[in-house]
């Protein structure tokens, strides 16, 4: 399964389904480094509203995808992510996701765009 | 009182998704709530890749029963591969082998009142159980 | 006088005919094959069967429920492990469908032996009719207790009064969690000034909320800690860490209108 990649302006956008296995994660991972490398974008948003499920690999991969892409310059917002989803999480060890975080899609845009233009550090 | 039993083969990774979804359906049927849900689900697919991973090939079988005081979930993950060398220690935070934050044992006893693991090499048994009250 | 002697009263009764006839339920007996031996006048009118016409049927010719030729059958385990057996389950006889309980037990000849089984079934529609309503009652009692309040574009909150176990704890994290993300709040507040006492594992709770709130981008601020709870979380050691607590609810909505870029006049 291809997860797309969209770019908006200066920002990649990129939805994780739930139904994604553990190869297409790590597929989806080396395509978004290689996309920002190819598009030097300044920003990336993951949105994961479709995924009902996030267990400590997929937690794994996102974390690792975010700091990738700081290290080659970018702001990260991880976005969407569903309250139970959440909670799940914490109750594993809450420090699995060390991201910037956001409510939705429209909340994300909005924080990644002042990250970007305040050049905060988000590390 | 409603019994209800599936079992899933687990071969290759789309499996995953097939246990944690049928779990997910089974327990929604009976009554357990989004948390619940998400907490069981979550904590087979951290089981069921380890059996992919580790064993190669397992069964993932999912028990749900309701009787008017209680509703029940038992989840039973048997693999024959080559055993958990030290329980005790598969237990811990932060150990791991296959990488992935080493929370997969641990974070998924966390997640469910009860797990237990039996394994000697070619039998590895894995079992999982939710009680709520059935309001 | 008045004659108690019992014997001679019962002799007036043909017990099958008069007492098991008459009892307003299903009563079956099957041999252990399940081919019906016997069904009483209840069970017939439910089923619309003659008693004379069930020679040689199997008592899941006349009756469908879950449990029939499966392992579940109670009427099974009791004739397999000598034991009795109550057991709740839907029963559809002449087209109906409604709940029912059932009492099975081993079925004995004279010597002791099990021959079959036998059972008996008690209509549970009025009962399970009120189990209902009462569950609908606590749901809203549920509902009630936990209510979550927009209180401006962007904050919720959540005020607490009486006890909270560790039930209403978790009901408390779930509804505040998911009303964050439905009204899409930047700040959520939960109160505790009406909550007389707060152990370990509701401080945890309370905990678990904040950095679940956080993980999914908003904050979380706690207010009303009263001295008694303040005392009490100290003492057990419990560590609210890098949480944002405010004195009295009053501060927390100023804070909250603070984050969301508002000032209060």
């Amino acid at each position: 399964m291809q997860i797309p990649i969209l770019k908006l302006k200066n920002i990649l956008l990129t939805s994780i389904q739930s139904d994604m296995t553990d190869d297409d994660a790590l597929k989806y991972q080396s395509d978004v480094v290689s996309y920002l490398e190819k598009s030097d974008a300044k920003g990336l948003i993951i949105d994961i509203t479709a995924m009902d499920i996030v267990d400590s690999f997929m937690a794994r991969v996102i974390n690792e995808t975010a700091r990738m892409a700081r290290l080659m310059g970018a702001k990260v917002v991880l976005c969407g992510m569903q309250p139970m989803v959440a909670l799940t999480l914490v109750e594993m060890g809450r420090e699995l996701i060390g991201v910037e975080t956001a409510l939705n899609l429209d909340k994300g845009f909005d924080k990644l765009l002042e990250m970007i233009t305040e050049g905060v550090d988000d590390h | 009182m409603i019994i209800s039993e599936k079992s899933i083969e687990l071969h290759i990774e789309d499996d995953i998704l097939i246990a944690r979804k049928v779990a997910r359906q089974e327990m929604a049927d009976i009554g357990f709530g989004s948390a619940d849900q998400t907490r069981m689900a979550t904590a087979i697919s951290e089981l069921t890749r380890n059996v992919i991973k580790y064993a190669g090939h397992g069964v993932c079988h999912i028990i749900t029963e309701s009787t008017p005081s209680e509703i029940v979930i038992k989840v039973e993950i048997e693999d024959y591969g080559p055993g958990i060398d030290d329980i005790n220690k598969a237990m811990e935070d932060g150990y791991t082998t296959g990488g992935g934050l080493g929370a997969g044992l641990p974070g998924a006893k966390r997640l469910v009142n009860d797990l237990s693991i039996e394994s000697r090499p070619g039998l590895t048994k894995i079992n999982l159980e939710m009680t709520r009250p059935n309001v | 006088m008045i004659t108690t002697d019992i014997s001679a009263k019962i002799e007036n009764f043909d017990i099958t005919k008069d007492v098991l006839n008459q009892l307003p339920c299903m009563v079956m007996a099957v041999d252990r094959d399940f081919n019906v031996l016997f069904l009483n006048a209840v069970g017939c009118k439910w089923l619309e069967e003659d008693l004379e016409n069930l020679e040689g049927k199997k008592c899941y010719d006349i009756v469908q429920s879950p449990h029939c030729r499966t392992d579940n059958c109670r009427v099974k385990q009791a004739m397999e492990n000598d034991r009795v057996y109550v057991w709740r389950n839907k029963m559809t006889a002449a087209g109906k469908t409604f709940p029912i309980e059932y009492t099975a037990a081993p079925l004995k000849d004279k010597e002791g032996n099990i021959v079959g089984g036998l059972e008996y079934v008690v209509d549970i529609s009025e009962r399970v009719k009120i189990e209902e309503e009462v569950r609908a009652h606590s749901r809203t009692i549920m509902e009630l207790s936990t209510p979550v309040i927009k209180l401006w574009d962007g904050i919720v909150i959540l005020p607490l009064v009486g006890v909270i176990d560790t039930m209403r704890a978790q009901q408390i994290i779930e509804n505040l969690l998911f009303s964050i993300v439905e009204n899409e709040a930047a700040v959520a507040i939960l109160d505790v000034t009406g909550v007389p006492m707060i152990d370990t594992s509701v401080a945890q709770h309370i905990l678990k909320t904040v950095s679940a709130g956080k993980m999914l981008g908003a904050e979380v601020i706690i207010t009303g800690f009263s001295p008694n709870v303040a005392q009490t979380l100290v003492t057990l050691g419990v560590n609210l860490g890098d949480i944002k607590t405010s004195g009295s609810l009053r501060d927390g909505v100023s804070k909250a209108f603070d984050i969301i870029g508002k000032k209060l006049v």
